[in-house]
């Protein structure tokens, strides 16, 4: 393994200090001179048409300076899907009719949040409910009420403008369905009669929250010059300035996202919000600022949710244990807009698709609309809901055969080298190392079947590094300074997952410089290059690839300049330290600094700027097929391989998770303690989605939609974690490096089901595992 | 189960404030304003119902400046008295209380939130009236009486009669909670307070149980024994038929499973009514079982 | 109707005019400028918003700003001194007990509170100390390690 200077090392981020001393602003945070605050009016309704809205006593209001309704906004739509197949359905405020409860139907501007909130109650708005359907099974029977109707594009879709040469069309809503998905290849049904046992099974997985602890936030300024400012809570500010350039109307190129903090993500921040529109929407209106900072109830009811699944899983084995086919089937509600349903539903099979080798399968899926919250990704999308279902029958299989649920998975995973139906190939992966370093690591053989109420359980998970979405690539910026430092330029958004400091340790090391030696500009859109964003799983793999390639156009201009200081030959010039030495004679060295002037003075002023660009998948211009599976997805998987241990109080039903355990193939750590704390995170994260977490719904209402009734871990909650990296290199990765922010939560999640049916002998089919359920579960076991 | 329409923006709306410095002060502006003014003390409860816009008092009446109200005072053979001021940490934190009604202190430290049990009173945890409100399974059990302080009078009340329905107490409309007492334990006396969460280990309770249980080790007849529950019913309750079952009676096992049924019984849980009666009887069991110990542990 | 009311924040006296509905999470945001206290729910059930008021740590969104007159308020903000990091910040940069750092400001001074009333807590009274500071990002492993090691260095056992 080579040793490296900067990357592979714990460094503390360099965003540190500033957020321990609360110097970081967030766009919360940030006042502009002559700022409105804008806040929001929502349906009280899960389904009704507006007959009429009257503003004007709102309006009238001293300190009002605009109202806004759908006629303001009319006709534009965007989405996180907006395809020529799929035209965007959400609308910044609602039109005719609401779908949810919680749309937004109308928003002031007023000179503070007091005065604001005063004139939302003074909208009147003439509401005429109709019948509303919140089941999606329900939804798909002929004569349930219709969400949707035909929805018309009517501009050209993001795809469009984005380069796929096919028309928008417009979207016929059958029973409800919004999005389709079927996969397929080998032939299931021979899979199936060549098999010696097969087992079907249905999963239920609810909506859950991402819960950041920073709600969701828009600051929008139209400046002199008619650009417009925004400073946002986001993952990816190309995103961003795509959809706010179109739903405004303006050049793309007069929309600009400042660097703010952001106080986490998990995916639920990632497509435009309503509110960001209408923040801008609002500035452009007023010719001032405005904010728009939700409430922590609107961010539940609002601002999006993971999805809700129904998979049924059917699996054909040998039996021995080798997998020959496998069907699933899948209801997704998206709520009552498609959301990013056709993505999950796809998700659902491609993040599965790295781990076993299935020689045949089938994958279906269905969107339906319902008159609920709109579901989005959320860290794993889709991979979560899969792996619950697909990890829980694969164990019952395994009890089924007397095979231990350890030895089956490594029968089926897959190994490096492995081409997928797709096309993407394993250049590296971990899976198999990791099942066997943690079944050495927690003892398994020894605590399978220990019983006395505890239990120990598996659970493995894929995910990709990155993948063709709009912008498509990343690009970066070194640039030398005289003294010796180097100025970086990347787009990548800071959440909390550690890339402005990751992004730095690989600028640096490619320099030989040190940490502290790089400036950081990151995530302003004028500043810096295009960028992939937070939200693809292409952070190291895409932006940091991009970084690698600018610090090393930028070494090699330095090498050249250095190579005629020194009279020296390229290959006999090495850095380290600030300084360019000759290997062959190290007392010949030249400094940085003196190599930025000489190349400015001796070479016309050129003071020596780097620049790399990367893209997730080269060979492929776009996304491969969303409803056909085909073609190439991704260029490298991450893996985790979890093991959770549990202790079930046999007359409470409580579970207390002792132990998590996870191994991680997440290629090279560019950062160490980063990586451990993505793991330990998503440890946290997984065992909520299994104990705690749920979106309660009654009649379309989330009837819990606060921090005292949706609970997520606290610290007297937490396991002890350990982390067993995988030895691995990614060989297309900066570094060898590859993703690791979103794989393990599924694992866990997994792990955890598993290890709590392990203690109580008996299986729990939906998420989240309550007392009752259990309790349930063992008064019909042996039934 | 409506939620006003603006109630998600959680921002409060207008109200007028006023400082009282003595006991009368808020109790004749209790009687100006009947019904329109709401005391504030902690503010933990209030202000997240008026964020909400479940409650919109026209006046927030603020006691905490009156003075003397924030004491916790024990001797011998008069027992404990606690101001209605006191904040459910200073309670939780208190040696006296950790001492000698150490049930008392668990369930105040249950309470909440590190920061919500530095700011909540136990007066004000007592005037919510709410059927989960963790203090009280120990105040049932430790018979504690509460005094009730208007213009016109001053009683003192048993708290066993001060829930009336879920946040409705027997405090009149111009009263003001003073104090609470609490006797002496008595001798061979141990208590203990048992809980359920509703999911998280810091989330609200689910089931509360707190028992007071004055025993002989020696002949292991158990003299008395009070039930208190929370979280299972309208209001906080006392198990009385489950406790006169054990009362006089040599204490054995299969005797505690039958007086932890008949608590079980007691509890008519609005939801997750199963679960919670479940519970009640294994919290029940499970510290009444503590309780014996405790009492057979301590030397006489 | 606004009153005029004096708050002593981080050892300064501030005179501003509010009216009694504003909590002392939006004067100190709003009003003075010290945007470090967050708010996340403003409902209590988070502790982001956290101060510690006469030593002791509260929830500021429940607390109305004309209630917190004459009471000694620490934020964020006075917790670094003439630049120099309080050991509790240095710890958690150094044990990486923060990622997106939105529950951190919070989650810093339930700890100091901690600390100072209690110099030497067992693990269990650091979680306890902490139990009302929720926080997503970390998983609290690394937060519960950063305070126990400024423990254990003020005890000499550590030097770090």
């Amino acid at each position: 393994m080579k040793e490296y200077s900067v990357v592979g090392k714990p460094l503390t981020r360099v965003d540190g200090r500033v957020k321990v001393t609360g110097q970081a602003q967030y766009a919360g945070d940030i006042t502009l001179p002559n700022m409105l605050y804008g806040k929001i009016l929502r349906s009280p309704h899960p389904h009704a048409k507006i007959v009429n809205i009257d503003t004007s006593q709102a309006e009238a209001l001293p300190g009002v300076k605009a109202v806004v309704t759908g006629r303001d906004t009319g006709g534009i739509r965007f989405g996180f899907v907006d395809t020529p197949r799929y035209p965007a359905d959400e609308y910044p405020l609602a039109i005719d009719k609401v779908r949810y409860i919680g749309e937004e139907v109308a928003a002031v501007a007023a000179i503070d949040e007091i005065t604001a909130a005063e004139a939302l109650s003074l909208i009147e708005v003439d509401y005429e409910p109709m019948p509303a359907v919140f089941d999606p099974e329900e939804a798909l029977k002929d004569g349930a009420p219709k969400v949707h109707e035909e929805i018309v594009p009517t501009t050209t879709c993001a795809w469009q403008d984005w380069g796929v040469a096919r028309d928008a069309r417009p979207y016929k809503v059958v029973n409800n369905i919004c999005a389709t998905v079927s996969i397929s290849y080998g032939d299931s049904e021979q899979g199936f009669k060549e098999s010696d046992y097969v087992r079907e099974d249905r999963f239920i997985i609810p909506a859950t929250s991402h819960t950041a602890m920073e709600p969701h936030v828009a600051l929008a300024n139209f400046d002199s010059s008619d650009k417009l400012n925004v400073w946002l809570s986001h993952m990816s500010y190309e995103v961003k300035r795509y959809w706010l350039a179109k739903t405004l109307g303006i050049p793309i190129s007069k929309v600009r996202v400042h660097k703010a903090f952001i106080g986490g993500a998990f995916g639920g921040k990632i497509n435009l919000f309503p509110y960001e529109f209408l923040a801008a929407f609002l500035s452009r209106k007023t010719g001032q600022p405005v904010r728009i900072v939700l409430s922590r109830e609107e961010v539940f009811t609002s601002c999006r949710l993971s999805h809700r699944m129904i998979i049924n899983v059917k699996t054909g084995v040998k039996s021995g244990g080798t997998i020959m086919a496998q069907e699933v089937n899948l209801i997704n509600d998206p709520g009552a807009y498609r959301g990013s349903s056709p993505v999950v539903m796809f998700l659902a099979h491609s993040f599965c698709n790295p781990i076993y080798n299935i020689p045949n399968l089938k994958h279906k899926g269905i969107g339906v609309y319902t008159n609920k919250a709109i579901c989005m990704p959320k860290r794993g999308h889709g991979s979560p809901q899969a792996r619950f279902a697909i990890e829980s029958q694969l164990d019952m299989i395994a009890e089924d055969l007397g095979i231990d649920p350890a030895e089956i998975r490594l029968k089926n995973v897959r190994k490096t080298g492995d081409v997928l139906p797709n096309g993407d190939r394993l250049d590296s992966c971990g899976l198999g190392m990791g099942i066997w370093r943690v079944v050495e690591a927690t003892k398994w053989k020894q605590k399978r079947g220990k019983g006395n109420n505890q239990g120990i359980g598996m659970g493995l998970a894929a995910m990709f590094s990155g993948a063709a979405y709009y912008p498509f690539g990343s690009g970066a910026i070194v640039k030398l300074n005289a003294d010796g430092t180097a100025t970086l330029f990347t787009g990548q958004a800071e959440f909390g997952q550690g890339s402005d400091t990751a992004m730095s340790q690989i600028a640096a090391e490619v320099l030989g410089l040190t940490l502290a030696d790089i400036v950081l500009v990151s995530a302003d859109s004028e500043l810096c290059p295009i960028d992939i964003g937070g939200f693809v799983s292409a952070g190291i793999f895409v932006s940091g690839e991009a970084v690698r390639r600018a610090a090393a156009d930028a070494r090699q201009q330095l090498l050249d300049n250095a190579a005629e200081a020194l009279g020296a030959k390229i290959d006999d010039l090495d850095i380290a330290n600030g300084r360019i030495y000759v290997k062959s004679n190290p007392e010949k060295t030249v400094s940085f600094s003196q190599i930025v002037r000489d190349s400015i003075q001796k070479h016309n002023g050129d003071s020596i700027i780097g620049k790399g660009f990367c893209k997730p998948v080269p060979e492929i211009e776009f996304y491969p097929s969303l409803s056909k599976g085909t073609g190439r997805f991704t260029d490298a998987y991450g893996f985790a391989i979890a093991v959770a241990e549990v202790e079930v109080d046999p007359e409470t039903a409580r579970v207390k998770v002792i132990r998590i355990t996870i191994a991680d193939d997440s290629g090279f750590s560019i950062n160490p303690v980063n990586v451990q704390g993505q793991l330990e995170s998503q440890a946290v994260m997984g065992m909520g989605d299994v104990l705690f977490e749920e979106i309660v719904t009654d009649e379309g209402r989330i009837i819990n939609p606060s921090f005292a009734d949706y609970k997520i871990p606290g610290v007297c909650d937490i396991a002890e974690f350990r982390h067993i990296p995988v030895d691995s290199i990614e060989p297309k990765g900066p570094f060898g490096g590859k993703e690791v922010g979103e794989c393990s939560r599924a694992a866990v999640i997994a792990a955890i089901a598993n290890a709590i049916c392990n203690a109580i002998g008996a299986r729990i089919y939906s998420l989240p595992i309550t007392p009752e359920k259990i309790l349930e579960a063992l008064k019909n076991k042996g039934k | 189960m409506a939620t006003p329409s603006l109630g998600y923006l959680l921002t409060l709306p207008k109200f007028d404030y006023l400082e009282a410095k003595t006991i009368e002060e808020v109790c004749s502006w209790l009687a100006e304003y009947k019904g329109k003014a709401k005391v504030i003390a902690g503010g933990t409860d209030l202000l997240v119902s008026m964020k909400k816009r479940e409650l919109s008092p026209q006046y927030i009446i603020n006691i905490k400046a009156i003075p003397d109200l924030d004491y916790i005072h024990y001797a011998d053979g008069e027992g404990l008295s606690i101001g209605a001021l006191t904040t459910l940490q200073s309670i939780a934190d208190s040696p006296i209380i950790k001492d000698k009604f150490r049930l008392l202190a668990t369930a105040c430290n249950k309470v909440g939130t590190p920061q919500v049990r530095n700011m909540g009173t136990i007066g004000g945890n007592i005037g919510n009236g709410g059927p989960s409100q963790d203090a009280i399974p120990s105040l049932l059990v430790l018979e504690a009486k509460l005094r009730l302080v208007s213009l016109s009078r001053e009683r003192i009340m048993p708290i066993q009669d001060f829930f009336i329905a879920p946040f409705r107490t027997a405090l009149n409309e111009a009263e003001l909670l003073t104090e609470i007492r609490i006797p002496p334990p008595p001798p061979h006396s141990a208590g203990s307070y048992h809980w359920l969460t509703k999911t998280t280990t810091d989330d609200e309770t689910l089931v509360g149980v707190a028992v007071l249980m004055t025993a002989d080790s020696a002949s292991g007849l158990c003299q008395d024994i009070k039930i208190g529950l929370c979280s299972v019913a309208p209001t906080p309750i006392r198990a009385k038929q489950a406790e006169e079952l054990l009362q006089g009676k040599r204490i054995e096992t299969s005797l505690i499973e039958q007086v932890a049924e008949l608590a079980a019984e007691a509890t008519s849980p609005r939801s997750r009514a199963d679960y919670r009666r479940q519970m009640t009887r294994v919290l029940v069991k499970r510290a009444i079982n503590e309780v014996w110990q405790k009492i057979k542990q301590t030397i006489t | 109707m606004k009153q005029l009311i004096l708050l002593t924040v981080n050892g300064e006296a501030y005179e501003v005019a509010v009216e009694p509905r504003m909590t002392l999470l939006d004067v100190l945001r709003d009003n003075l400028g010290l945007t470090g206290t967050k708010k996340a729910c403003d409902l209590g059930n988070c502790g982001s918003c956290t101060v510690l008021l006469d030593s002791k740590p509260v929830v500021s969104c429940l607390l109305l700003a004309v209630d917190a007159q004459g009471r000694d308020i620490l934020t964020i903000e006075g917790l670094a001194k003439n630049g120099q990091l309080h050991p509790l910040q240095q710890a958690f940069i150094d044990y990486s007990a923060l990622q997106c750092g939105f529950c951190t400001p919070g989650m810093l001074l339930s700890a100091k509170a901690l600390l100072d009333s209690n110099p030497e807590p067992t693990e269990d009274e650091v979680k306890e100390a902490i139990s009302g500071n929720l926080c997503r990002c970390t998983g609290y492993g690394n937060i519960v390690e950063a305070i126990l090691k400024v423990v254990r260095s003020k005890k000499g056992d550590e030097i770090r």
